[in-house]
């Protein structure tokens, strides 16, 4: 059986590959992540995510083409499936919903 | 010139590599680079490797290990020879038992004498800078061509050598009371004898570094009359209380003078022969006035060398100092004197060219090195020899086996692997029992080697090494061939053929076989030789009645200046027969040697002599048999004036060695070299053994002493009736008299045997090794009969059935055996008596072991071959045929 709920970690990463859009590949994804968030990630683990992220259906990747750089390797650049883009979104609204709910902050959202 | 072009760790690329999935490799190989150049840019390129050899090992996750199928294939076959061997193991117990159990018992031997061997060679190793310590010794060379090698040298060499040599770090010279074997330590109203008590000079500790529970190494002994003692026997006179300060007498040294202990050594595991009980201080003082260069050779000197110096370029100045200094002394005495060193990790081992009498320690002999290692050797070579034997004997057994392994797809190295992974599976199975042996037994081989081995903290490191190699060599040797043999089987003819006849390593097995029983030959045929030689030596007639003496040692001046009224004392009582004393009785070390010549002649022709000072009747007491003239009356024939040749009585072989005609003895008067004092031989003794029968009877000269202060022993016959009340009463006596004394008694015939305890122990370690190889042998052998009885079980059943009788079936089935046992006898019986002859070397005297002894020890192995192999033979000739044939 797949796990299909998001884990928040997951959910930044997933949510930076959409950003990251034809440059999301794992380097570029962890360095976004740091200059986001400004903790640092190690690219194995960033990468061991979106293969994970992978494996739930909710990314999909394929090999780039070759450049000068990083000595002609081609790099693995991910996209966002439409089942990521639906649990995303489900996972925005699922938040809001609880925002809604608590009461010091209904002025703020609205 | 790194900063042009850095690039990521090579190592951490190489790793990368290794552990990661193959299709990720290229995707993040590229990412880590890229970061790499980005830190370069950002950072240090030192800050960028570390930062890529993080990368890397964050890479090491579970997604992104590579997934080897073919290792989980490798880890299957694996278990699958893991159950075959078990099984394999399993369907043939007793061949598995006696296989697991001979290696198991080879390899305790192995180990057991792998830590005897190590703690032989550790001596002195922990001095620091023990390599340039070396120890001088002498050698003189009498006209007549006699030569002794000494291990000691005349005081005054020792400091003369360091002020001319500058290659000379430091010297210091130890001397040992060499007529007292005990030294006595008085501390308030208590004594203590100590075998190992060594007064030395003030620069002992600075060669021989020890390490101190009290006081400090480096003061210790700048004090003359100061002592350092041993922590055991601090631990003895003082019990926990702290030693230092506390004042100790020594009546054996002097009466007046009080030492104080400044130090105690710490108790250690090192090995040296330097192993005293105490030091004490003072030599300088002593020594100083003794400034003769050609005799007084009794100072052990030490010389410890510059770390640059060579000591050949030292040897070579030797000879000049010796002709600088002793020339005309040397000339007087008719003799010549060499220097030479020995350094000090030899003084254990290589020391049997000096003179034994004096040696400090125990020492050890490299012979009994190199025996030990053989017989560890050999032993373990015998168990392998079982293994090998079994396993190819058993290899039909499993030619199906490795039939349909080829067939389907096992390469050769791959059956190679996996017969020696057994074979060493069985090796380390065999050394669990091995360790368990080892632990049990070692109390018994500490016995037989008379030492003081254990397992501790000091040698496990060293033990678990030697124990995983021995057993790994076991298991490659005894795997490696039965590897070869089985692994080279043809696949198609042992699937084809049913009855295949897998014989071609007969040969091999008849030869190792004939080996084995060459070495159970070799052994017990020595064994025997030992025992004749020993018995030989406690038969001989010595010269002397050993038989219901008590020797008293008078160990201190109370004692000796005593013995007058002791010997009344001691004479009163009922149960002794007669007393008397001597400066040193058979068996104990004689005090010194000094050259007598006859008047007639010149001082060249000067003979060494054993002087011995005796009481009255020591002849009668000892029986020892007068030959001619008479005993000594006392007193008269104890004075000494001016003027007037003292009394002496030489034995036969001093007359023979002085060429005196054994008629004209009595009355002929005898020189002292170097001195003007004249001898008259008023009797003349039969030679008898003053020392062990290793040493020719050498010359000695008896003298009549009235001064007591002489004696070292006291020799009382005691009727054998009570005797255990006797010696009550003598020691009751002793303790009236000489209450400062320890009374220590020993039996003469103790005394004397005790010189051949080395010997013993040589022949408790042969005979020990001996009953295990000829055991292991015998495992070996029946497996093997099971083992042919069982294949030719059809045979002999049509056999008996066509008429033959139980006998011929028997004769068919031991004839094989008794063939190699013949060649084996052919070559074993010349090899023990060419080495047992080289051990009698040793003794002076010896008997001679006939041919006879050799043929019994063939004897008795042909016989307990054959009972071995008969049971199984018999059995199977006993069988009913119907039984072996009806099955097919």
């Amino acid at each position: 059986m797949i796990e299909t709920r998001l884990g928040e970690f997951e959910e930044v990463i997933l949510l930076l590959v959409g950003i990251l859009g034809e440059g999301a590949y794992a380097y570029r994804i962890a360095e976004e992540f740091k200059g986001q968030t400004g903790r640092s990630v190690s690219i194995g683990a960033t990468h061991s995510t979106l293969d994970r992220l992978q494996t739930k259906g909710f990314l999909k990747s394929e090999m780039g083409n070759a450049t000068a750089e990083r000595g002609g390797r081609r790099k693995r650049i991910f996209t966002i499936t439409a089942l990521g883009k639906r649990v995303l979104r489900e996972s925005r609204d699922f938040k809001v919903s609880l925002w809604e709910q608590y009461p010091a902050f209904k002025v703020n959202i609205v | 010139m790194k900063k042009h072009n850095p690039i990521p760790p090579l190592l951490a690329q190489r790793l990368l590599k290794f552990f990661l999935r193959q299709d990720l490799a290229e995707e993040v190989s590229g990412d880590l680079e890229e970061k790499f150049y980005a830190d370069v840019k950002s950072k240090t390129v030192f800050r960028a490797k570390i930062n890529y050899w993080i990368q890397t090992l964050n890479y090491m996750r579970p997604f992104a290990l590579r997934k080897e199928k073919v290792s989980l294939n490798q880890y299957d076959m694996f278990r699958n020879y893991l159950r075959v061997g078990m099984r394999n193991m399993l369907k043939n117990k007793a061949f598995s038992l006696i296989n697991v159990s001979g290696l198991a018992i080879g390899i305790a031997c192995c180990v057991l004498l792998t830590l005897f061997i190590q703690d032989e060679l550790s001596f002195e190793k922990h001095f620091t800078g023990y390599d340039r310590i070396y120890r001088v010794t002498t050698t003189l060379k009498a006209a007549n061509g006699n030569e002794s090698r000494l291990q000691r040298a005349s005081p005054v060499i020792g400091p003369t050598m360091l002020r001319e040599f500058p290659e000379l770090e430091n010297a210091t010279r130890l001397v040992k009371d060499l007529s007292a074997p005990h030294q006595v330590l008085v501390y308030h109203d208590r004594s203590f004898a100590e075998t190992r008590a060594y007064q030395v000079d003030s620069t002992f500790f600075d060669i021989f570094a020890c390490e101190f529970r009290e006081g400090n190494p480096r003061t210790a002994l700048k004090e003359p009359w100061s002592v350092v003692l041993s922590e055991d026997l601090a631990f003895k006179i003082f019990g926990d209380k702290p030693a230092l300060n506390e004042l100790l007498s020594i009546p054996t040294y002097s009466d007046s003078t009080l030492l104080r202990v400044t130090g105690v050594m710490r108790r250690t595991q090192n090995q040296s022969h330097l192993d005293a009980d105490f030091y004490f201080s003072g030599l300088e003082q002593v020594l100083e006035p003794i400034t003769t260069w050609a005799t007084g050779n009794f100072a052990f000197t030490y010389l410890k060398l510059k770390p640059d110096a060579d000591v050949n370029q030292l040897l070579d100045k030797f000879s000049a100092l010796m002709q600088k200094y002793g020339d005309e002394e040397n000339r007087a005495m008719g003799r010549q004197k060499i220097l030479g060193l020995q350094s000090l990790h030899e003084v254990h081992l290589h020391s049997s060219h000096l003179d034994s009498q004096f040696e400090l320690g125990t020492r050890g002999s490299i012979t009994y090195v190199y025996l030990a290692a053989a017989i560890g050797f050999l032993i373990l070579l015998l168990a392998a020899i079982n293994f090998i034997n079994l396993t190819t004997a058993k290899a039909s057994q499993r030619a199906r086996e490795i039939g349909v392994r080829k067939t389907v797809g096992a390469h050769r190295s791959n059956l190679i692997a996996q017969f020696m992974g057994e074979s060493i599976g069985i090796a380390l199975m065999a050394m669990l029992i091995a360790c368990v042996l080892v632990y049990a037994a070692l109390p018994y081989f500490n016995q037989l080697v008379q030492k003081d081995l254990s397992i501790g903290n000091h040698n496990v490191g060293f033990l678990v090494k030697s124990v995983l190699i021995i057993t790994l060599v076991t298991g490659l040797i005894s795997g490696a061939y039965p590897a070869l043999f089985i692994s080279s089987f043809d696949a198609v003819k042992v699937l084809k053929d049913k009855h295949l006849q897998l014989g071609s390593s007969h040969l091999l097995r008849k030869g190792l076989i004939a080996f084995q029983f060459a070495v159970s030959v070799i052994l017990v045929s020595g064994i025997l030789v030992v025992q004749h030689q020993l018995h030989y030596i406690q038969n001989k007639p010595l010269g002397f009645d050993v038989a219901d003496k008590v020797m008293l040692p008078l160990r201190t001046t109370e004692a000796s200046t005593q013995y007058a009224r002791l010997r009344e004392g001691v004479k009163n009582i009922a149960g002794v027969k007669a007393v008397t004393a001597s400066s040193n009785s058979p068996s104990t070390p004689p005090v010194s040697d000094w050259s007598f010549y006859p008047a007639d002649k010149t001082e060249a022709e000067a003979v060494a002599h054993y002087i011995v000072s005796v009481d009255e009747s020591y002849f009668d007491i000892l029986s020892i048999q007068k030959i001619a003239g008479r005993d000594f009356v006392f007193p008269a024939d104890g004075q000494s004036a001016p003027n007037v040749p003292q009394k002496a009585i030489v034995n036969r072989a001093s007359l023979k060695k002085m060429g005196i005609d054994f008629e004209q003895a009595v009355g002929m008067q005898l020189r002292f070299a170097n001195s003007n004092s004249l001898f008259e031989i008023i009797g003349v003794v039969e030679d008898f053994h003053q020392f062990s029968l290793h040493n020719t009877i050498t010359p000695m000269i008896f003298l009549a002493a009235n001064d007591s202060a002489a004696f070292r022993q006291m020799v009382v016959s005691i009727d054998r009736q009570n005797a255990e009340d006797t010696l009550t009463k003598i020691q009751t006596v002793w303790k009236a008299f000489v209450p400062d004394t320890p009374f220590e008694k020993e039996m003469l015939s103790d005394s004397v045997s005790r010189q051949y305890d080395s010997d013993r122990n040589m022949s408790a370690l042969v005979l020990g090794s001996t009953v295990l190889a000829v055991i292991i042998s015998c495992l070996g052998l029946y497996g093997l009969s099971v083992f042919l009885a069982e294949k030719r079980v059809k045979e002999i059943g049509i056999r008996k059935v066509m008429g033959a009788s139980v006998k011929q079936i028997l004769v068919m089935l031991t004839k094989e055996y008794l063939k190699t046992l013949a060649i084996a006898l052919v070559i074993g019986i010349p090899v023990s008596y060419f080495l047992m002859q080289q051990w009698l070397q040793n003794f002076a005297y010896r008997g001679t072991p006939g041919i006879g002894l050799f043929l019994l020890a063939a004897g008795l192995c042909v016989a307990v071959s054959l009972l071995t192999v008969l049971y199984e033979s018999l059995k199977a000739a006993w069988t009913n045929p119907v039984n072996s044939i009806k099955a097919e």
